[in-house]
């Protein structure tokens, strides 16, 4: 059953219970006012009229014409015969009072007037306790019958007093016709109302479905939802609907970019390999010197090959959210490792270790060995021979600074900001050796992140680059870090622009 | 008269290797690092065929090749 059926249907539900009510508690409280009230009249009219007859010097008798139009009243003999009677009214037919007064009648409204309390100061209840009412049908109309006995010093007898019920009665009958009418109308009303509000109100909800399932079946997520005009709770729904869309939009992006980037890379050593595997075999009279050139070519783009793949590898791994494995360790232990490694790599630079100092610290060893290996690394590409590449690891307060010094050919201003997204590579011409994979820093970037670090690259071209890392002191590092890496620049990172 | 080929791709491994084949093959290659140093390459000497890769730092294939058209040369195919 859809929302909207449920939602009118409660509605409906609900007028149907509060309707009858109203419309019974109403007819009850009318009814019971207008028949009490007659016969509160009776009451009074019957008292004054005995009052009027036991004052009277001459006997009782009828003051004629007192009753008017409404009230008739009759006089009885205590014997029951009746001896005077508002003129206008012989032709009723006559009533034994003492039959009324044997078996005195019930209330002249129905059971549902019947069922709320008293309204008027109830006329049976104040009536004399030796007086009755009575109901009776003459001339096609109900009649209500009062009778007072009384007892006067000259005489005794009944005072009887008649009233009419059929305008009451009609008007009461109309009521009970037209109510449930009345009911019928304004709860089929209801029904068609909250449907149709149900209806304007969820149709935003429709509408984002429309939109979602459009998305889903074009797979175009540059679609977005309208917004409604009011920004309530739907206007929010579909504000963060919208928010959804446009960051798996831009996540989706990020990936198309990524593996159209990382296929590109690929393709380049593929190239190199496959062209010169086809030299080497169309060209078998080959000089020895160009087919070692050739030969080498290949080992080399094998060798990138597998650089790149092992860094892709990293990366999926830090997308995928693989914690790290931190443990107590001593930096500077890993400092020196990193060192010596690195004087290897060196050609014809010049490598320093300054300052260093040791520093215990919560981290990843490999990871962190990754990290310095790339940063040195990078420091070497960019320097040319005779110059100078230092490596420095000093304590802050509350930190530990690793520097990674080189007196290369710096980073332009233009590409500074760009470093460390994934395959961003800096002018070809800058760079000695094109064996990079262009994801160096992108590791770096998320191996620092995952130890709540951050990075700092000062640059001057021409002059060279600072790498300034700073990892907290014995941190507590997070065992089970879950975010993965970013596609493009990361928070912690800051990039300074060198000074003009 | 022999053919020239201009070769502009910012992975060298590529252009050395294409260098190399095509000049086996009897035509006269120039090779550049980037769309910039090819396009001033191609306006020093005009080639009979270009290839052009498209994802390169700087100025791309795509500029490159839309340079390319406004001096007369036809796309045959592209590839990334």
């Amino acid at each position: 059953m859809s929302i909207r059926l449920r939602l009118a249907l409660c509605y409906g539900a609900l007028f149907a219970v509060i309707l009858p009510l109203i419309t019974v508690l109403s007819y009850a409280i009318h009814a019971r006012g207008q028949y009490d009230a007659l016969d509160h009249t009776l009451v009074v009219s019957a008292e004054h009229a005995v009052e009027e007859l036991t004052a009277s010097p001459t006997g009782p008798h009828l003051i004629h014409g007192e009753g008017g139009f409404e009230i008739a009243f009759r006089l009885y003999t205590t014997g029951g015969i009746l001896q005077e009677q508002t003129l206008g009214t012989e032709q009723l037919p006559s009533i034994d009072p003492r039959a009324a007064l044997r078996s005195p009648a019930g209330p002249a409204y129905d059971v549902l007037a019947g069922l709320i309390p008293p309204i008027w100061e109830s006329a049976p209840a104040t009536a004399d306790p030796g007086s009755a009412f009575g109901l009776l049908t003459m001339s096609d109309q109900r009649w209500r019958v009062y009778v007072l006995p009384f007892h006067a010093p000259t005489s005794a007898g009944f005072i009887e007093v008649l009233t009419p019920l059929g305008r009451v009665d009609a008007s009461m009958q109309a009521f009970r016709i037209t109510l449930p009418i009345l009911g019928l109308a304004s709860l089929g009303a209801a029904l068609l109302g909250s449907w149709a509000i149900a209806g304007n109100a969820l149709r935003p909800i429709a509408k984002m479905t429309g939109t979602a399932r459009s998305i889903a079946l074009s797979r175009d997520l540059s679609h977005r939802i309208e917004m409604p005009p009011h920004h309530d709770e739907l206007g929010r729904l579909a504000a963060t609907f919208n928010n959804m869309l446009a960051s798996i939009e831009s996540a989706y992006s990020a990936q198309q970019r990524f593996v159209s980037d990382a296929s590109h890379e690929l393709r380049a050593p593929l190239t190199a390999i496959q062209g010169n595997l086809e030299l080497l075999n169309r060209h078998r009279t080959m000089p020895e010197a160009e087919r070692e050139e050739a030969l080498a070519e290949i080992t080399r783009e094998a060798d990138r090959l597998t650089r790149l793949v092992a860094d892709l590898l990293a990366l999926a791994r830090a997308d995928a959210g693989i914690p790290l494995r931190p443990r107590l360790l001593d930096l500077d232990a890993v400092v020196l490792d990193i060192f010596k490694s690195a004087r290897q790599l060196a050609q014809g630079q010049t490598l320093l270790l300054d300052p260093f100092e040791p520093a215990q610290i919560r981290g990843d060893e490999d990871r962190l060995k990754q990290l310095l290996l790339i940063l040195l690394d990078n420091a070497l590409k960019y320097t040319p021979p005779g110059g100078k590449v230092t490596l420095g690891l000093r304590r802050d307060k509350s930190c530990v600074v690793m520097l990674v010094r080189d007196s290369g050919v710096g980073i332009s201003p233009e590409d500074l900001p760009h470093v460390f997204e994934r395959f961003y590579r800096a002018d070809p011409a800058r760079s000695r050796d094109p064996g990079g994979t262009g994801l160096g820093l992108s590791i770096a970037s998320w191996i620092i992140e995952q130890h709540r670090g951050t990075i700092t690259i000062d640059s001057q071209p021409g002059e060279g680059t600072l790498i300034t890392v700073r990892l907290p002191l014995l941190s507590d590092a997070p065992e089970h870090p879950r975010d993965p890496i970013p596609h493009n620049a990361t928070p912690q990172q800051t990039i300074s622009l060198p000074s003009a | 008269m022999m053919q020239r080929i201009l070769v502009i791709d910012d992975d060298p491994a590529v252009t050395s290797v294409l260098k190399r084949g095509l000049s086996y093959e009897g035509f006269a290659v120039d090779t550049a690092k980037s769309g910039a140093e090819g396009l001033t390459l191609e306006r020093e000497q005009s080639a009979d065929l270009v290839i052009l890769d498209v994802m390169m730092p700087g100025l791309d294939g795509s500029e490159a090749l839309r340079r390319l058209r406004g001096a007369g040369y036809v796309l045959r195919e592209e590839a990334k």
